[in-house]
């Protein structure tokens, strides 16, 4: 006889897992700032939080089974952020190759929330902005989470081998970008 | 000189949030959590899913066991049933069969040709 378990049947622990109020509490900061760093604006990544956690509380019974955690909300949070650069940005894939940065450039000056003190770090952002849609999250990922490239890839949807090379491609032209406007 | 970028540059971002916006974030989504709690049917359904790569391994173990049975059967049925040979003439090869037949016919035999 084959026992169907539901999560009413699962230990405490695994019921645990399955709280919405853990992942908020484990999450919510993390999340934020990679979403902050994908839409630049401080308003738009509130509201993409929010719809990310819609989606973490609506599929939550997923989570249940899956074996990585992280790389489950991270790419909930991940899609809910290109698919908010779409509403705004015309289309904005992970494969596309051209060049989505302008308008986040311009976000990235106009929000109120970003400090203008220091040049480098600001110029640092721009680089990053200026990055193609899969290398800038991958650099993302790496740079700032220090997620593994394993994970990386389960998010973005693509071999580990791929990530490290957008990763080693981003750093060069983040590094060029700079050197160059310096010069 | 390029690594001293990212040394200088270290995890800083010119990215700021307001005032407590974490503490009353966490609190609008823990009350957001409540309000849309999934229902046990969504539970049930996600525990029940069966898209893990053991449900794949059954589903084609089962289904190679069935085209073996049916090929099996298929197997018999053909054995089983009586070979008939039909005959069917193009109409220009000389069929001598009917020869033969007329030959051992009696009253064709009588008859004066």
């Amino acid at each position: 006889m084959i026992l169907r378990r539901t999560i009413a049947d699962k230990p405490q622990s695994a019921r645990e897992q399955c709280a919405p109020g853990r992942l908020i509490e484990r999450y919510q900061k993390p999340l934020y700032w990679h979403i902050r760093r994908m839409v630049v604006s401080h308003d738009d990544a509130e509201d993409v939080l929010q719809n990310t956690f819609l989606q973490i509380i609506e599929h939550i019974g997923d989570l249940c089974d899956a074996q990585h955690e992280r790389a489950w909300v991270y790419r909930i949070a991940t899609n809910e952020a290109l698919q908010w650069l779409r509403t705004r940005h015309e289309f904005v894939s992970l494969d596309a190759e051209d060049d989505e940065s302008s308008p986040l450039l311009n976000t990235l000056m106009a929000d109120t929330y970003t400090e203008t003190g220091d040049s480098l770090v600001l110029l640092f952002q721009q680089a990053i902005l200026t990055l193609p849609t899969m290398q800038r999250t991958v650099f993302n990922l790496r740079y700032y989470e220090e997620l593994p490239f394993e994970e990386i890839a389960a998010i973005t949807g693509s071999t580990v081998g791929a990530a490290k090379t957008n990763y080693h491609i981003a750093k060069e032209k983040i590094s060029n970008y700079i050197l160059e406007i310096r010069s | 000189m390029k690594q001293d970028i990212f040394d200088q540059v270290g995890k800083r971002t010119p990215y700021r949030v307001p005032e407590g916006f974490f503490e009353q974030t966490e609190k609008n989504l823990q009350q957001l959590a409540v309000s849309h709690r999934p229902s046990a049917l969504n539970y049930r359904r996600a525990a029940h899913r069966t898209s893990s790569p053991r449900t794949w391994l059954y589903s084609a173990a089962a289904a190679v066991l069935l085209l073996l049975a049916v090929g099996g059967v298929w197997q018999y049925v053909q054995q089983q049933m009586p070979v008939d040979v039909v005959y069917v003439s193009d109409g220009n090869s000389y069929d001598s069969s009917w020869e033969d037949f007329a030959e051992a016919d009696v009253f064709l035999d009588n008859l004066d040709w």
